[in-house]
C-alpha cells in the first residue's frame, strides 16, 4: 500500500474522530448551559398553551414547577396526558385531555425564543424548561412539507 | 432492430432492470422498522458504486432517497429530500471511485479503508442532510448558522450512532463486495 494513500486514510479517520468529538463536546456544552439555566431557582414560572389544529391557543401563564422538571411532567401538571415511551428517543404524546393524535396530525411542541418559534428537536421528557419559558403544545398536521409554528 | 436484438440496448434494460430491483429493496429496508439512524441505504449504495461503477451507485442512492422522501414513517420530507438525495448519491458515487483504486491497495487492509470510508461518508451525508434541517428551519428564523449549530449539537448523539453502525456495517460488508467483484469478473 503507497504512503499517501495510508496518509490519506489516516487523515479521514483523524477528521471523523476530530468532528465527532467536537460534535459531543458542543452538545454536553449545551446540556451543561440548559440544565444551568433552568435549576438556577428552586422553583420556575413556565408559561404553557395547548393549540387542537386551528383553534386558538389555551394559555396556563405562570405555571409553577420545580426546576430541572421535563417538559412532559410540566404538561403533566395542567393536563391528562398519555404517551407512548420509545427506548432510546423518550416520551412521544399521543393525547393532551383527551384529545387524541388523528390521521396525520401528532402532538408536536414548539418553544419560543429570541429568534421566534423553534420545533422541540428532543423528546418531551428530556427537555428541561427554563424559568420563563413559553412552551406550546400544538396537534398540528404533519403531512405537509414544513410544519408551521402555533 | 428492436431493443432485444441490439446488445447494447439489452444491457441497458439489464441495468435499468437492476438499478430498479436494488432501488425497490433499498426502500423496503428503509421502511422496515428499525433503530433511529441504524440504515443499510448507504452501504448497499456504497456497494453498488464499487460492483457497478460511480454513477450506478450515485443514481441508486439518489433515487432511494427522493422515493424515501416521500414514504418516509416521519413524514414528508420536504426539501430535505434534495439533500438525502445529494449525500446519498456522493456515497455511490465515492464507492466507484474507491473500486478505481483497489488495485492500489493491499486487499489485507481493505477492512479498515472500508471502515475509515464509511464512518468519513456517513458523516459527511449528516453534515449535507443538516444543512437541508437548517435550512429549513432557517426559514422561520433569521441565522442558518445559528440553526446549523442548533441541529449539530441536537442531533450529535443520532450521528454518532450513524456513524458507529456505518463503520461496522461497512467492516461486514467486505465479503459481500469480494464476493460481488469474483462474480463479474473484476
Amino acid at each position: 500500500m503507497s504512503t499517501r494513500r495510508t496518509y490519506l486514510f489516516i487523515v479521514l479517520a483523524f477528521l471523523v474522530w476530530g468532528s465527532l468529538a467536537s460534535l459531543f463536546a458542543g452538545y454536553y456544552y449545551n446540556l451543561y448551559n440548559n440544565l444551568s439555566a433552568a435549576t438556577q431557582k428552586a422553583t420556575i414560572n413556565v408559561n404553557i398553551g395547548l393549540k387542537n389544529g386551528n383553534a386558538t391557543i389555551t394559555w396556563f401563564n405562570g405555571t409553577s414547577a420545580k426546576a430541572g422538571y421535563s417538559l412532559l411532567t410540566i404538561t403533566q401538571l395542567i393536563a391528562t396526558v398519555n404517551c407512548t415511551e420509545y427506548a432510546g428517543s423518550g416520551a412521544f404524546v399521543t393525547s393532551i385531555n383527551n384529545t387524541a393524535e388523528h390521521g396525520s396530525f401528532y402532538w408536536m411542541w414548539w418553544t419560543y425564543g429570541s429568534s421566534g418559534w423553534s420545533e422541540g428537536q428532543v423528546a418531551c421528557d428530556k427537555y428541561i424548561v427554563s424559568n420563563g419559558e413559553t412552551c406550546v403544545w400544538y396537534l398540528e398536521d404533519t403531512s405537509t412539507p414544513q410544519l408551521l409554528p402555533p | 432492430m428492436d431493443y432485444l436484438t441490439n446488445a447494447s440496448d439489452f444491457m441497458k434494460t439489464r441495468q435499468v432492470a437492476l438499478l430498479s430491483v436494488l432501488t425497490a429493496l433499498c426502500i423496503a429496508l428503509q421502511l422496515t422498522p428499525r433503530p433511529p439512524n441504524v440504515e443499510f441505504t448507504s452501504l448497499i449504495s456504497f456497494t453498488v458504486g464499487v460492483a457497478f461503477g460511480c454513477w450506478f451507485g450515485a443514481i441508486l442512492g439518489a433515487s432511494v432517497m427522493f422515493v424515501n422522501g416521500f414514504l418516509s414513517p416521519y413524514g414528508l420530507a420536504g426539501l430535505l429530500i434534495l439533500f438525502q438525495a445529494a449525500g446519498m448519491s456522493l456515497i455511490g458515487l465515492v464507492g466507484g471511485v474507491y473500486s478505481k483504486t483497489l488495485a492500489e491497495g493491499n486487499a489485507k487492509w481493505m477492512p479498515v479503508e472500508v471502515a475509515i470510508l464509511g464512518a468519513f461518508l456517513t458523516l459527511t451525508y449528516d453534515m449535507i442532510t443538516n444543512v437541508g434541517y437548517a435550512f429549513q428551519f432557517s426559514l422561520f428564523t433569521n441565522s442558518i448558522i445559528v440553526s446549523l449549530i442548533g441541529v449539530l449539537v441536537a442531533g450529535s448523539v443520532f450521528m454518532v450512532i450513524h456513524v458507529a453502525s456505518n463503520t461496522v456495517l461497512f467492516m461486514a460488508s467486505i465479503p459481500i463486495v469480494k464476493g460481488i467483484r469474483k462474480l463479474l469478473g473484476r
